[in-house]
């Protein structure tokens, strides 16, 4: 499976893709607490009625939007520097791959934000812990994404279909990580925040 | 910062309380550690005999397997005492979770540094990418950052939290890390005991495993109960700076 695609045009773009989404969100995960920790506003958030679950869901939502506005830009820039075959095609059929990544890793970035925004150095501190953390999602969505550019590529019948059912894979694990990060965050959010 | 306590008056006061002198009589346990550690020597280097295939370097797997096998226990030990510290808040089991996270974390580079010894006459490289050497790798990592993040949160509390928090989520990582990267490649010999059919080591072999996991765990556990003390005193001499200070 690896073989196949190693060094191919599709390891490139998806590579580069994730590249970016990964280093964007290292940077903005941080700005989610870290203001609010310098103006003393996340005690003001914390005091509100209601679940604290909230605040996560709210955070994880800002971040998603950041990254999809990344994805957004990178996408369309990857066709024009890389030109592969069938680009519009290949995006769309990537579109899920793209979801359940950015969604598994927004979850896991937006919890480890929460806990190294308590810490000096918290800028340093994030993309130590949240990298190693975040290997499964990111492997899976590169891998994933490599996939669905090959199937929209390929003039071959039996590459497609070999691709397509790789590419359901990848989006299996995806799902693993993205239920199992989801119901870890909701529940270490609130021990973590608390003062 | 208040002012230093006179000097020995602390230590003093910390062996006079008790839970610092829990586990201070360990002379039993380090010497069955100690003996079996040298028995296993003795069997890995004089009495078990050569692989047929691999010849001499394999036996560095007698003490490969098992530092791993105890490195991944501590791991989980870490996870059931960061939970356990979430629901209860008891110091003690802060002071278990992070001195399994340092054992492991050594037992851990243990694994790193007999792996690519053996694999660069065999495999004829020190490293590649595969499942069970990149999962091991990363989980370095995730408790190398457990360790690091201890070090820059201030407050007893928050700390102990905080790391629970990266303790239970790193190591519910383990098993998607494991998968995606198996999912990608793997060349990792599979494993030799109930690892299914076609599988299975001499009865010699075996007895020699066992012996030598026995004589590490042994080993483990001394370790553990040394940092396990240390970190009581280290907890206790916190209250007391703060009650000082107070």
């Amino acid at each position: 499976m690896r073989t196949e695609t190693l060094g191919g045009p599709e390891t490139l773009i998806s590579g580069m893709v994730w590249v970016a989404v990964a280093f964007a969100g290292m940077l903005g995960f941080g700005r989610c607490f870290g203001s609010e920790k310098d103006d003393r506003s996340l005690d003001g958030l914390l005091l509100l009625p209601g679940d604290r679950s909230a605040v996560l869901v709210g955070k994880t939502l800002f971040n998603l939007a950041l990254l999809f506005a990344v994805e957004a830009l990178v996408l369309p820039l990857a066709g024009l520097f890389f030109h592969p075959p069938e680009w519009g095609c290949a995006i769309l059929m990537l579109t899920p791959v793209l979801f359940l990544g950015t969604l598994g890793y927004a979850v896991a970035g937006t919890l480890f934000a929460a806990i190294t925004s308590n810490t000096r150095l918290r800028d340093l501190l994030l993309p130590i812990l949240l990298l190693p953390v975040a290997v499964p999602v990111l492997i899976a969505s590169v891998e994933g994404t490599a996939m669905a550019v090959q199937a929209a590529s390929t003039d071959s019948v039996l590459v497609r279909q070999e691709s397509l059912v790789s590419m359901k894979g990848w989006i299996r694990v995806l799902i693993a990580c993205d239920v199992i990060y989801i119901a870890a965050a909701l529940w270490l959010f609130e021990p973590v925040v608390e003062e | 910062m208040s002012a230093p306590l006179p000097n020995n008056t602390g230590a003093a006061l910390l062996y006079s309380k008790g839970c610092a002198t829990r586990f201070r009589n360990t002379f039993a346990l380090d010497l069955a550690a100690l003996l079996m550690l040298a028995y296993s020597l003795c069997r890995v280097f004089l009495t078990t005999p050569n692989e047929k295939m691999q010849g001499t370097v394999q036996r560095i797997f007698y003490y490969h397997v098992p530092f791993a096998w105890v490195a991944l226990f501590a791991f989980f030990m870490v996870f059931i005492f960061s939970i356990l510290y979430l629901a209860r808040r008891r110091e003690w089991m802060d002071a278990m979770a992070v001195s399994n996270a340092e054992v492991g974390v050594f037992f851990c580079t243990l694994v790193l540094i007999t792996g690519p010894l053996w694999a660069k006459p065999v495999w004829g490289v020190y490293w590649d990418w595969d499942a069970r050497l990149t999962s091991t790798f990363v989980l370095w990592l995730i408790y190398l950052g457990y360790m690091l993040l201890r070090a820059f949160v201030h407050d007893t509390h928050r700390r102990a939290v905080l790391s629970a928090a990266v303790g239970i989520f790193g190591f519910l990582d383990v098993p998607l890390v494991y998968f995606s990267i198996r999912l990608f490649n793997t060349q990792h010999p599979k494993p030799v005991i109930a690892g299914g059919e076609g599988s299975g080591l001499a009865p010699v072999m075996r007895n020699t495993l066992f012996i030598c996991l026995i004589a590490i765990t042994l080993f483990y556990v001394c370790l553990l109960v040394r940092r396990y003390r240390l970190e009581r005193l280290r907890q206790e001499a916190e209250t007391l700076w703060e009650e000082a200070g107070a």
